[in-house]
């Protein structure tokens, strides 16, 4: 599976349209559901993990990125609220950029512009195919729909070197499967040699 | 509309016709051109393992269908299908990308709608994992609504069968029926002549 980091923009270029650094503790929140999207952020240093709660309270992990991934653009072009939170999950570091800046930037470079689009197309390919796996009745391929989506966003191309860094329990709430299913089809995959199980760790 | 139809109609674009459901491509086939709706309906699909179909995206007048695989080097994860008869615009990929660069603004309009899509995806990835067929149901509607001005109560007309609601939201169609109801009863909805209201 070929993936690309993105968007991963220079800090050159950011800067010279008037991007700012700013830094983040471990737990706080960089925005959160219902705000309005005014930045365009990329990482520089640390992870972000990307929720929302459902009716019951569950939690429901989107995403977790980090260095020199961006997150949160597609409601600078949708205008519509954020409809999950970022959370910091380590300390962070990240360059951000005002949304009116962002729009100039990709006005005035073409190049970037069109990475954009790569990137947002990466993002759908792997949103559907996940879409996909996740309305199945067998639990193995509704968890692999998720851990391919997961391991889109990696930027390196490895068998079985991607720390899957979700609890079972999240891993159960993203699903849509009951915990015992989720710790019962790992097992079975890991015996069938689609991951690794270290430690409680999961490698796929 | 994505790109106006006369910007195509100078690059070259060539019309096609296809009957009611009839596949414009499948899956697993490579992506060479950029089409867009002139008239009509389509839907991106494909298929369980089990069999039951998954609408990814319907598609109407002056929207791009599978555009997204023409900036990625994989084949299509769907199928376009036509639901209605359609006319559409057909652009070699090579022209499109020639377009795209001289046009800043065809690649803005560009970013705008792959954000609507993945906005889109990001909503039904969330409603799929919920277990009960009620709040999958109304966050499928809460989407669709969100485009139309008027917020009160049943001012939305639902324009999906049970069937596409269904298979939007991973739910059977009988399930997807009976839960419309009890959301009658609990008057989260109104149905007429059997269309809901929302």
């Amino acid at each position: 599976m070929k993936t690309i980091s993105c968007m991963n923009i220079s800090p050159e270029l950011l800067y010279m349209y008037g991007a700012e650094d700013r830094s983040y503790n471990s737990k706080d929140y960089i925005n959160k559901e219902g705000d309005s999207a005014l930045y365009y952020y990329q990482i520089v240093k640390g992870k972000v993990k990307q929720n929302s709660y459902n009716e019951e309270g569950k939690e429901f992990i989107h995403n977790i990125l980090g260095e020199n991934q961006s997150f949160g653009e597609p409601m600078l072009f949708v205008e519509e609220y954020y409809i999950m939170n970022s959370v910091c999950i380590t300390n962070v570091d990240l360059i951000r950029l005002s949304k009116s800046n962002f729009m100039e930037l990709l006005e005035k470079n073409p190049k970037v512009c069109q990475e954009m689009n790569a990137c947002f197309s990466q993002r759908i390919y792997f949103k559907e195919i996940m879409l996909q796996s996740m309305s199945s009745q067998n639990p193995i391929l509704r968890l692999k729909g998720l851990l391919n989506y997961l391991k889109s966003y990696y930027a390196e191309d490895c068998e079985q070197c991607f720390h899957i860094e979700f609890t079972r329990q999240q891993i159960a709430n993203l699903t849509g499967l009951r915990v015992e299913t989720v710790i019962r089809a790992l097992k079975k995959m890991e015996k069938q040699g689609e991951l690794k199980i270290d430690n409680r760790k999961i490698l796929y | 509309m994505v790109i106006k139809e006369e910007i195509l109609h100078s690059a070259g674009a060539s019309i096609k016709y296809y009957k009611a459901s009839e596949n414009i491509f499948r899956e697993g086939d490579s992506p060479n051109y950029y089409y867009q709706i002139a008239t009509g309906e389509a839907k991106l699909n494909n298929y369980t393992d089990e069999g039951k179909e998954i609408i990814q995206t319907l598609l109407e007048e002056g929207q791009s269908v599978g555009e997204s695989l023409l900036f990625m080097d994989k084949t299509y994860p769907v199928n376009a299908v036509a639901i209605t008869n359609c006319k559409i615009l057909r652009l070699p990929k090579s022209i499109f990308f020639d377009l795209l660069r001289r046009y800043p603004d065809i690649c803005l309009d560009m970013n705008r709608l792959l954000s609507q899509r993945l906005y889109f995806k990001l909503i039904m990835a969330q409603n799929i994992c919920a277990q009960n067929p009620t709040t999958k149901l109304i966050g499928l509607m809460d989407y669709l609504k969100s485009f139309q001005k008027e917020q009160s109560p049943y001012s939305f007309l639902i324009p999906l069968t049970r069937q596409q609601m269904a298979s939007l939201t991973g739910l059977c169609v009988e399930t997807a029926i009976r839960t419309i109801k009890v959301m009658e009863r609990d008057r989260i909805v109104k149905i007429k002549d059997r269309k809901i209201l929302y």
